[in-house]
Formats: C-alpha cells, sequence, structure tokens
C-alpha cells in the first residue's frame, strides 16, 4: 500500500508531537551570537512571533475552508492542473530545503561540538540514509516515536532548568526596548521566518484525523512557551558566553559538569538532539515524497528515492552558500511560498483541472 | 527441501493421492486393500481381521497410537461375544451404532483418507463387511510427557502447569479456566503431509471479525508439507511488512496467560505436536508483563516492569555505548574510571569495537553450546566459558577487565526478558558496530531506526506500540503502571479498543 496517498494516517496528538519537536530542533541551535538582535530582544520577541505565526496561517486556513477540504495542495489541484503541479514543484522543494537543513545543521553541531576528528561527509550520508530509512517506514512510524521523545525531551528542559537554576543570574537580561520597538519586530520576524513547522502543518493536514487545525495553534503555543523557556535559561545562566558558543543549549546541558544532578546532561541532549533530526528530516522528507507522488504518480520507492536525492545534492553542497544557506531571507521565503503563496494560487485560478 | 520448492514460482503443494479420497466401498477385502496401498504396506499400520455373528469385520490401527487395554476391553471383548439373530451387515452396524458403547467418542466415516487421518491420530476403525462406512472409535493410547510447570515461563506465584504436546490436554487446560459458552475451539488441519491438527481459540463475543478473518486467511496460505511447530505458521501470520527484528506475535506456554490473552479479544492458535502457543496480537509493552504482575501489589509490578525495561535497554546500548564513549567520547567518563579503563585497555593487542565484538562473539558460542548439549556436559562448558571469558582472557591480554563487567551485565540482562532474546542478541552487535564507527551519534541513530521501525510494525491492525504511541491514557493502565484489580476488573480492555487499530482497507482484507 502506497502511504503516500492521501489517508488519514496519524491523529491529531501526533500532529502536535511533530510539530512541537521539528521547531524544537531548530531552537536547540538557536545562539545569541549569530543573531542580528541581542538575545533578550529574541526573548521579548516570542509573543509577537506566535502573534504573526497564527496571522501567516489564517489565510491558508481561511482557503481550506472555502474549498471544502484539507488538502491545500489537492485544492490547487481541483482549479488548475498546472498550477497544481507548479504548487508541488514549490513545495516539494520547501520540504527538501528543511530536509537538508535538518542534516546539515545535526552533522555541523557533531563535526563541530562533538568529534574531534570531523568525518562531516560520513554522518551526513548516515544521518540521511536513516531518515530517508524512517521515511520509507512511513510517516506513522516517526510520528509514533515522537510520543516518547517528547516526554524524554520536557525530562530534559526540566533537568537543564534544574541544572541551570544555581547560576541563573537576571542581570545578564537587558531591556528589550533600549533599542526602541523595531528590534522586536525583527526578532519576531527573524522567529518566524525559520519555523518552516508552519508549512509542514500546512501540508501535513490531509493525512491527520481530528482537529488538526486547533493543534496546529496548541503546538504553536507550546513551542513559543519552550523556546521562550530555554532562551530565558541560556540567557541568564550563560551570560555573554552565550553569544560565543555555536550551541548554546549544548553548552547549557554541559554546564553542570561531573558534579552536577543529573551527570552528564550532554549526553542526553546529544542522544535527544538525533531523535529531533530524525523526526523532522523524516517530516519533511515524506512531506517531499508526497509532493513527488502529487506530480509523477509514481511508486513509493520512486518517490522517496526522488526526493532524497534532491535533499542530499541540497545538504551536500549547502557549504557553497556559505551564510546564505543560513540566512533567514531564504527561509522566510520558503516559508511565505507555501503558507502564502499556496492558498493565493488556490483562490486565483477559476475552477477546472482535476487531482491526480 | 520445502524451502527449496517453495522458492519456485507457482509452486503448489503436492495434491492428497486421489485414492484418499475414495469413498469406502461394502467390500471388507476392497477397503483393506485400498486401505494398504495408500498406507504403502507400513509397518505401523494394524488390521485385526475378525467375525462377529458369522460377519467378516477388521478393526484398523496404528500401532504405538492406541490404547491396547482400550481395544481389548472396549471394542475386541464387547464384539467377540455379541451374538446377533439373522445378522446383517447393517444390523451389526445398528448394534454397534445404538446398542454397545465401544468408546466415548464414535462417529461414521466415509472415505479412505479419513479412515488414515483417525487412525494415524489414535483411534481405531471398525470396518464391517458390506456396509460402505466405518465407525470411528476412540482409543488413543499413546505416550506423552505430562502437563508441568513451563521452563520458559517460570512464575512465582499461579498456577504451575504448562501446555504440553497433545493438543487435546492444552484444549481441556483452557476450557478448565473459561468455562463460558462464548469460548469457541475451531479446527484447523495444516500441512498437506503432516495433517497437523491445530486449534483457533477464542471468544466469539471479544474478538474481533476483523482479526479472526485475517487470522484466517493468513492460514490458508500455509502451502507447507510438514508443520511441526507453531514457529512454521509464525511468518504467514506477521506478514512481514516492514521488515523487523520485532514479531507482533506472542508465544506462551502457560494456559493462564492463554486465557488472559483471549478475554482480551485475543486469539490463540494451539497446534499439536508443540507446547508452544501463538498469541494473536501481541503488543511489545506484554514483552514485559508477566502472570506474576497481576497476582503480586501493584507498588511492586511497576517496578519490576521497570527493571524490564531497563534490563532491556541496557541490554542492548550497554556494550555499544561502552564502545563508543570509550573511543569518541572519553570526556563523558569520571576521571577516574577513564584512568582504569586506559590501564585496562594498553596492554590489548585490539581496538575496543573489535574486544566487544570478540567476547560477545564467544559469549554467544558458549551459550548455544551449553545450550544444546547434554545438561552435566552444558554446565562444564559454561564453567569453562566462564574462567576463560572472566580470567584468561584478560591475563592473556585479550580483552580489558571492565569489558568482562559489561559483557555480564549484558548477558544477565538480556535473561530478563527472555521473550526478547533473539531481537536483543542481533541488536547487540549491530550497536557496537555503531558505536565502534560513530560513536554516540551512531548509538543513537540506530536507536531512533530501531524505534521507528518498532513503531511502524502492526499486528493485525493493532500498533505494537500501543497504548503508549498511540497513546490513551485510559489503555495506559496496565502497560507499564498496573492499576489495581478494583479498577482493572471494572471494564476488561479488549486487544481492539487500544489506540490506533483500525479496520483493514478493502485491498488488505481481500488479500
Amino acid at each position: 500500500m502506497n502511504s503516500l496517498r492521501s489517508q488519514k494516517l496519524i491523529d491529531d496528538r501526533q500532529l502536535l508531537m511533530l510539530l512541537f519537536l521539528g521547531r524544537m530542533f531548530s531552537m536547540m541551535t538557536y545562539s545569541p551570537g549569530k543573531e542580528a538582535v541581542p538575545g533578550t530582544v529574541t526573548l521579548a520577541a516570542q509573543p509577537l512571533a506566535l502573534l504573526a505565526e497564527a496571522a501567516l496561517l489564517l489565510p491558508a486556513f481561511w482557503v481550506l475552508r472555502r474549498c471544502k477540504q484539507d488538502d491545500l495542495l489537492g485544492a490547487v489541484y481541483r482549479k488548475n492542473r498546472f498550477a497544481g503541479h507548479f504548487c508541488a514543484v514549490a513545495a516539494m522543494l520547501v520540504c527538501q530545503l528543511e530536509s537538508a537543513r535538518t542534516i546539515t545543521v545535526q552533522t555541523d553541531f557533531l563535526t563541530g561540538t562533538i568529534y574531534r576528528l570531523p568525518n562531516r561527509m560520513g554522518l551526513l550520508l548516515a544521518l540521511w540514509a536513516g531518515i530517508l530509512y524512517a521515511v520509507w517506514l512511513g510517516l506513522e512510524s516517526f510520528a509514533r516515536l515522537s510520543m516518547g521523545v517528547f516526554v524524554v525531551f520536557v525530562f530534559l528542559e526540566g533537568a537543564l532548568a534544574v541544572q541551570a537554576l544555581p547560576h541563573i543570574d537576571l542581570i545578564n537580561l537587558h531591556n528589550p526596548l533600549e533599542q526602541g520597538f523595531v528590534p522586536i519586530l525583527q526578532g519576531a520576524a527573524l522567529s518566524v521566518g525559520r519555523c518552516g513547522e508552519l508549512a509542514a502543518a500546512l501540508l501535513l493536514i490531509p493525512a491527520v484525523r481530528g482537529k488538526a487545525i486547533k493543534q496546529t495553534a496548541v503546538s504553536a503555543l507550546l513551542w513559543t512557551l519552550s523556546t521562550a523557556f530555554v532562551s530565558f535559561l541560556v540567557l541568564t545562566a550563560l551570560g555573554n558566553f552565550a553569544a560565543l558558543r555555536s550551541f548554546p543549549v549544548y553548552a547549557l546541558a554541559l554546564a553542570g559538569g561531573e558534579g552536577a544532578v543529573f551527570g552528564r546532561l550532554d549526553a542526553l541532549m546529544l542522544l535527544v538532539w538525533i531523535f529531533l533530526a530524525v523526526i523532522r528530516g523524516g517530516m519533511f522528507q515524506w512531506l517531499a515524497a508526497r509532493c513527488v507522488f502529487l506530480i509523477s504518480g509514481r511508486g513509493k520507492a520512486f518517490c522517496i528515492a526522488a526526493s532524497g536525492a534532491g535533499s542530499l545534492l541540497m545538504a551536500v553542497f549547502s557549504h557553497r552558500l556559505g551564510q546564505g544557506w543560513e540566512s533567514p531571507l531564504l527561509w522566510g521565503i520558503c516559508l511565505l511560498s507555501v503558507a502564502v503563496g499556496i492558498p493565493l494560487l488556490a483562490t486565483l485560478f477559476p475552477h477546472g483541472g482535476k487531482k491526480p | 527441501m520445502n524451502h527449496e520448492q517453495g522458492k519456485t514460482k507457482g509452486y503448489r503443494p503436492p495434491h492428497s493421492p486421489p485414492e484418499e479420497n475414495r469413498l469406502l466401498e461394502s467390500c471388507l477385502q476392497q477397503n483393506l486393500d485400498v486401505l494398504r496401498r495408500v498406507a504403502q504396506n507400513t509397518s505401523d499400520l494394524v488390521i485385526r481381521e475378525f467375525e462377529v455373528s458369522g460377519i467378516a469385520a477388521a478393526l484398523v490401527l496404528c500401532e504405538g497410537m492406541f490404547s491396547l487395554v482400550a481395544a481389548g476391553q472396549n471394542v475386541l471383548a464387547p464384539l467377540s461375544t455379541l451374538r446377533l439373530r439373522h445378522a446383517t451387515p447393517q444390523k451389526l452396524l445398528e448394534a454397534v451404532r445404538n446398542n454397545l458403547l465401544l468408546a466415548v467418542d464414535q462417529g461414521e466415516i466415509f472415505t479412505v483418507g479419513e479412515v488414515y487421518r483417525f487412525i494415524m491420530s489414535g483411534f481405531g476403525v471398525l470396518l464391517i463387511d458390506g456396509v460402505n462406512c466405518g465407525v470411528r472409535l476412540a482409543l488413543q493410547g499413546f505416550s506423552f510427557r505430562s502437563v508441568s510447570e513451563p521452563s520458559g515461563e517460570v512464575n512465582l506465584r499461579g498456577s504451575r502447569e504448562g501446555f504440553t504436546e497433545p493438543l487435546r490436554i492444552n484444549m481441556s487446560l483452557i476450557r478448565r479456566r473459561i468455562k463460558s459458552p462464548s469460548l469457541k475451539f475451531e479446527l484447523l488441519t495444516l500441512g498437506t503431509q503432516s495433517k497437523t491438527d491445530a486449534f483457533l481459540v477464542y471468544l466469539t463475543d471479544a474478538v474481533s471479525s476483523d482479526l479472526l478473518q485475517r487470522v484466517k486467511s493468513d492460514l490458508k496460505k500455509v502451502n507447507l508439507e510438514q508443520v511441526l511447530d507453531t514457529g512454521y505458521l509464525q511468518p504467514f501470520l506477521e506478514r512481514r511488512r516492514p521488515l523487523s527484528f520485532f514479531s507482533g506475535i506472542g508465544i506462551t506456554e502457560r494456559p493462564d496467560t492463554a486465557c488472559a490473552k483471549i478475554s482480551e479479544g485475543r486469539v490463540v492458535l494451539l497446534l499439536d505436536g508443540t507446547p508452544m502457543a501463538l498469541v494473536l496480537p501481541y503488543l511489545f509493552s506484554e514483552h514485559f508483563q508477566s502472570f506474576d504482575d497481576y497476582a503480586l501489589r501493584p507498588y511492586y509490578a511497576l517496578f519490576i516492569r521497570c527493571l524490564k525495561y531497563l534490563a532491556f535497554f541496557m541490554t542492548i546500548l550497554l556494550p555499544g555505548t561502552y564502545v563508543a564513549v570509550g573511543t569518541f567520547h572519553p570526556q563523558l567518563l569520571p576521571r577516574e574510571l577513564l584512568y582504569n579503563i586506559t590501564a585496562s585497555m594498553q596492554p590489548t593487542p585490539f581496538s575496543l569495537m573489535t574486544e566487544a565484538l570478540l567476547i560477545h562473539f564467544f559469549y554467544e558460542v558458549m551459550r548455544e553450546a551449553g545450550l544444546r548439549l547434554p545438561r552435566p556436559v552444558g554446565h562444564a562448558v559454561s564453567i569453562a566459558g566462564g574462567l576463560v571469558i572472566g580470567d584468561v582472557a584478560v591475563k592473556a591480554g585479550l580483552i580489558g577487565t571492565p569489558l568482562v563487567l559489561v559483557v555480564a551485565l549484558t548477558a544477565i540482562s538480556a535473561f530478563v526478558v527472555p521473550t526478547l532474546y533473539e531481537p536483543v542478541t542481533v541488536l547487540r552487535f549491530l550497536f557496537i558496530l555503531a558505536g565502534g564507527f560513530w560513536g554516540l551519534f551512531g548509538i543513537g541513530l540506530g536507536f531512533a531506526l530501531v524505534l521507528c521501525n518498532l513503531c511502524a510494525l502492526t499486528a493485525g491492525q493493532v500498533p505494537v506500540t500501543a497504548p503508549g504511541s498511540p497513546l490513551r491514557l485510559y489503555s495506559m493502565r496496565d502497560m507499564l503502571f498496573r492499576q489495581s484489580w478494583a479498577k482493572l476488573g471494572q471494564q476488561v480492555m479488549e486487544v481492539n479498543q487500544v489506540p490506533g487499530s483500525r479496520p483493514p482497507t478493502p485491498k488488505e482484507g481481500s488479500s
């Protein structure tokens, strides 16, 4: 049975877990030193980011309601076949980019922070192959896995908080409005721009049983709270040191050292991060494979291989882009093309065509 | 032979010889000739010919399968003293049918194949000249192992009875525990040559019809000549999609466990000749449950279950993690332990990964040898193995001392959940390789993929990871923490109510 066809494969709680954990993967790469705005401003911008995310999803939900269906790409296909293909290709590229970003970020973290002797390509290929295997097993496999990972992640956050508690110093927090309101807007835009999970939520809805929109909203609320919480811990416990580290959340886990209450949290964090990479990479890769299926109508193996090959190429050649790969502009455009572009096309075309 | 033939596309097992489907004739000698021909004059075919009131008759039996006492006292003695007036074959049949109580289980059969199958199951068949049917008489008297405590599923409390090889005894062990009229035993015959009897056991008011249909349709696809153990049937019932180390089918030797599973809407398959019953579907969490959990206090059951989960993860991950940490992440170890490990590794010629692979390989060889050898020799092998691994190998500088501790812990932990021994052993080697090549990243990625694989597995439309994931709190009442019987007994949790269970799609249903 081809699990890429439109079927209700997962329930709404699993959608919540997938989106939340996917976002948490990105959160763990948060580094105040690399941001255009100070860490305190990013922290203050989180509520605004949540509102912006909700605003971004509204047009798509409106279009789905108007079309009386739950499949955004299907809605475009029903209006116009060529537009459908165009949107599916765009969505596929976005998902492949997100999957490739997951792979490269994880590989960079491993080769930059964990291993003394970097073997980037070997690790990259292993992670890519692992993600493809998870996709081959189906969306249900890593959606079910996400439930357990969520429990471990919550434990990890709690342990991080307990470990960071003695080091928290509120003097490290600055007034976010020192430079006016514009940096906060900028921080919110940066936060939303990196939130590929919004695109994933829109594309996953056809595969979800139950109240997908409600759980997407709950997920957004959860990840905002979690991001704010971890950012607060990083900023207050590590202070200026956080800005010097590439992966300050990992540095926070290391901060306890051997004598910490929970021992070496860094090993647990490494393990959880790998799980998050498989879940996030798998989610986007599955969506990319589904887009290939919509375009080509071919079998599961072909769709996964084709979408996987694209992600691998993007991941391998990502370093050619240099800083561009990390650019919020790139990821912002990706998000807008799915969250705004596709709903726009769905409303522009008169009724015609049919779903492949 | 079976496998070789089975690989050929379009292979069909040989059909029963046409003579087996032949109806019995009125002529006794003709019937006996056909029987001898079908049995190819096998030495264990016993045909005792005699006359009853002048009418020729024969009792057909299989050597070693029937009770001599029962045959002599219950059949031959009454028949030899029977005197009929104006005897005809039909009158003799009527007398056997209505007046004589030759056996408790008695009935008429009409084909040569039936005669053959019944005598090979320990029945005697009475053939009368001039009657075109036979009378089957239950005279079973073959020797078998008595009901005893199953060695693989020992419990502190509860019954000491385990399944044994004869099917009817196993049937009675279940029936004694569930006296409900909704308990149904459905007889099947499997294996074109072995014609092994099997029973599908279920509660008609609890089992899901989809599950039952699925099991029956899977068993119809069993195209084997011999079915000697339930293990032969497992691949047909599993429909291995995806390929996995784990299974959605459970095995039990305990009738009380089988009854508990049946009452939860599962199907149990009993096969003649083996004490191992199959339970379908079987959730992953059930590997960590035992009958003792329900007899002991809930807090202790929780403790034991946590212990089992920890032991399971430890036995899979500990050697690989040790190799990964020792090779790639020594900073994770406390300084003193690191010095000790480094000191113990200095005289050894191999890498930590090679050491771990070697020592586990040796351990598995010794375990396998100890298992198959006669018991006294097996103990000697275990002692010699212990000495080799524990002392000589370290002194010879082949392995480091901490690794011995790791192997010992791993080996003992594997027996905490014996039903998962097979996947655990293979996964342990894979994780050693992953840890040796990629460190903690390899362990993490491998672990994630193993769990993904497990999550993708379904057993008869039920995800094996349920009720943990997909999650429903109500169904979790007997997963890690067992609620008290006062609450558990309020409503029986049937397996088709587990979250994530879904009816088969039309395509699956028709396959």
